[in-house]
């Protein structure tokens, strides 16, 4: 099964609850994987002692220019759609952090005066999380877009593991890709105005896809009424409200897991996996 | 010698624009003819705008552009390309022109 | 007239960028505010803004395959790097969400069926809200180009600046490192970063700065909730430290701030010690900026 964690925007408590519902079903004896698909901002390692077993470099390939049978006749440039080369009759440049890597430009040349180099946009780093089966993908900086590593790292998954996927936040294409052939998707929000916007832009997108959703509450409080009345509205399973505990935060700003510092919260997630094995089945 | 000068407006008397490669207009002018061809800079480009920008110039035979300094990418695309790059905002297209003329303009 | 650009960011979401900015909004009066978190745009909520203007975001290109001229070859497909043609229903399709337009498929088209057309990905907007104009914008859900529309709202909010002549422009920009990030900071003066005392926090920080410090712009931080984990600020402090970085402020963690923030109001309506930090920090940002103290 592939579970993914989604938030319409960052800081809600997607890592805490992937972090804690990976710790928790491993504790009860589930075989877990946990996936790291947040290449911008990867997070979930701080969460665990990794021992990493291999890192995988993700490379792409840009053009690099033949001089000798280059003609500058320009066709690579009006070829390519993001203005990574730039031709004049004394030069032909290539700038590899526009570059989409996506061989327009090699099509396009009838003087065969370009080929391929390889370029690292990020790596995959293959460990185990304290036993846990542990994926993370990075990004490096500047890069374009973190969708090739994303499509990478998702081809981790194991079908006969619970997959559990931190995507990334937001609504565009980083998540698009993230939550393709997920079973199933935990929107996590939180009780204000900004997590209720945020998590329509979430839902949108989910149902868009035709994906089985259910929704986390966290810093729960009881005070936001509006989040709730659009849950029942909208028919959208509530799966689990986290309460507003400054213990929680305080076992989060030191990267600690809370359902393992503060036992009495380790059973809410057992409930959770079984309310998505519920509407999944 | 073309000049490509990046503007507000579509006429020597426009205010060079605070920013190269997303000006509003490029004027081509060659100051042998007198000749001037404007580009309406319609850019929708979420990235590259830069480089873009000079291919544009080096596309309408441009050795000198007057604008705005140009972003990290836009200067590597002139410097490779040969073409002389002056700053000139808070000046006029035709002020510029006449700066150049009298070498009165900054090379970058 | 010289138009100041002040960018507000953050290594990632949810760390009290959009608290912040709404609050300089309110002190700043009469500044341009650009929301440039097209993806989840936030600061909205708090200045509810009146729309006078819609423009629509043709960004990006996808490509389209004319059925009655594919002969199903299967050449688009094998030319395509982001495995957005697939064959199914007897035919091959792009699968816009994958699709880049990055025009392989249509150069490799033996046929000519394939062509790039311009979509919808968004809108954006020029709006008048209690503090004075906004502009901002709201990307399609699953679309990609938003460092294009970004770079749209911003042209559009020097267009405002400029022709009302207002002389400081506030972005709340888009979080995390990539392009919407780099999108929201290209030009400004000056870049706030909003960082919080937590192990991932200063581990984000760190991401962000070094794409700040790639475009040589000046910047400060900002740490809220300063006091949830003292050893977590000195490690934030010591880093600026070396990095020669001024702390500008540091917020204490208030539940006034989730009260104003339920409420959907600015902290600094509020008299309390976070609306007190708040004023300092925009009173250190202001001067160093070197405006006339009514703009």
């Amino acid at each position: 099964m592939i579970i993914a964690i989604l938030s319409g925007k960052g800081g809600t408590g997607k890592t805490t609850v992937s972090t804690n519902l990976a710790y928790v079903l491993d504790k009860k004896g589930h075989s877990v994987k946990l996936i790291d698909l947040d290449a911008e901002e990867p997070n979930a390692h701080l969460f665990f002692d990794i021992d990493y077993s291999e890192h995988i470099d993700v490379d792409v390939k840009i053009p690099k220019v033949d001089n000798a049978k280059c003609t500058h006749c320009g066709d690579c440039a009006k070829a390519c759609q993001f203005s990574a080369i730039v031709v004049s009759s004394k030069s032909v440049l290539v700038f590899a952090h526009l570059c989409h890597a996506c061989g327009a430009c090699l099509l396009a040349c009838k003087y065969n005066a370009l080929e391929e180099i390889p370029k690292n946009i990020g790596k995959i780093s293959l460990g185990s999380a304290n036993g846990i089966d542990f994926v993370k993908s990075q990004m490096n900086i500047g890069e374009p877009s973190a969708v090739r590593i994303i499509r990478q790292a998702k081809k981790y998954t194991n079908k006969d593991k619970i997959n559990i996927l931190d995507c990334p936040p937001g609504v565009s294409c980083p998540t698009v890709e993230s939550i393709q052939m997920a079973d199933f998707c935990v929107l996590v929000t939180e009780p204000t105005p900004f997590g209720l916007h945020d998590l329509k832009l979430a839902v949108d997108l989910t149902r868009q896809f035709g994906l089985k959703i259910g929704i986390v509450i966290n810093r729960y409080d009881n005070k936001f009424i509006e989040l709730e009345s659009y849950l029942e509205e909208n028919n959208i399973p509530m799966l689990l409200k986290i309460p507003y505990d400054i213990k929680i935060a305080q076992s989060y700003s030191k990267g600690k897991l809370f359902s393992k510092e503060i036992p009495q919260y380790e059973n809410m997630f057992v409930e959770l996996y079984n309310k998505i094995l519920e509407i999944v089945q | 010698m073309k000049i490509l000068l990046a503007t507000k407006g579509q006429t020597l008397d426009s205010a060079i624009d605070e920013r190269f490669a997303r000006a509003s207009y490029f004027l081509i002018y060659d100051d042998k003819t007198g000749q001037l061809d404007v580009i309406n800079n319609n850019q929708e480009l979420s990235h590259g705008a830069g480089p873009q920008a000079v291919q544009i110039a080096i596309d309408n035979g441009a050795s000198a552009i007057i604008s705005a300094m140009p972003g990290q990418n836009a200067l590597q695309a002139i410097r490779a390309a040969n073409i002389k790059i002056y700053e000139a905002v808070g000046l006029s297209a035709k002020q510029a022109i006449e700066k150049l003329k009298s070498n009165e303009l900054k090379e970058l | 007239m010289i138009v100041k650009q002040l960018a507000i960011v953050s290594g990632k979401g949810g760390t009290g960028k959009t608290t912040l900015s709404a609050s300089f909004a309110h002190l700043a009066k009469n500044a341009l505010m650009v929301d440039c978190d097209v993806d989840a745009p936030n600061l909205h909520i708090i200045l509810k803004p009146e729309v006078n203007k819609t423009f629509e975001y043709f960004g990006s290109k996808k490509a389209f395959i004319d059925f009655d001229k594919c002969i199903n070859c299967g050449i688009c497909a094998s030319v395509c790097r982001f495995e957005a043609i697939d064959f199914e229903q007897n035919q091959y399709r792009v699968k816009e969400y994958a699709c880049e337009g990055c025009n392989a498929c249509v150069i490799a088209c033996p046929v000519n069926a394939i062509s790039l057309k311009k979509t919808l990905n968004g809108k954006y907007f020029e709006s008048t809200c209690e503090t004075g104009y906004m502009a901002h914008a709201l990307l399609n859900p699953g679309e990609e180009t938003s460092g294009g529309l970004i770079s749209e709202v911003r042209k559009l909010s020097l267009e405002i600046a400029y022709s009302k002549k207002i002389e400081l422009i506030i972005i709340d920009g888009a979080p995390g490192i990539g392009c919407p990030a780099t999108s929201s900071i290209v030009g400004a003066k000056s870049v706030i970063v909003v960082s919080e005392p937590t192990k991932s926090g200063l581990h984000d920080l760190v991401r962000i700065v070094e794409t700040i410090k790639h475009f040589k712009i000046p910047h400060g931080i900002v740490i809220n909730k300063f006091d949830i984990n003292d050893e977590q600020t000195k490690e934030i402090e010591k880093y600026a430290q070396e990095e020669n970085l001024e702390i500008i402020g540091k917020i204490p963690f208030d539940k006034t701030i989730v009260e104003a923030t339920r409420k959907a109001k600015p902290i600094i309506e509020y008299d309390c010690k976070s609306a007190f930090a708040v004023k300092d920090i925009f009173e250190k940002t202001i001067q160093k900026l070197n405006l006339s103290p009514q703009s």
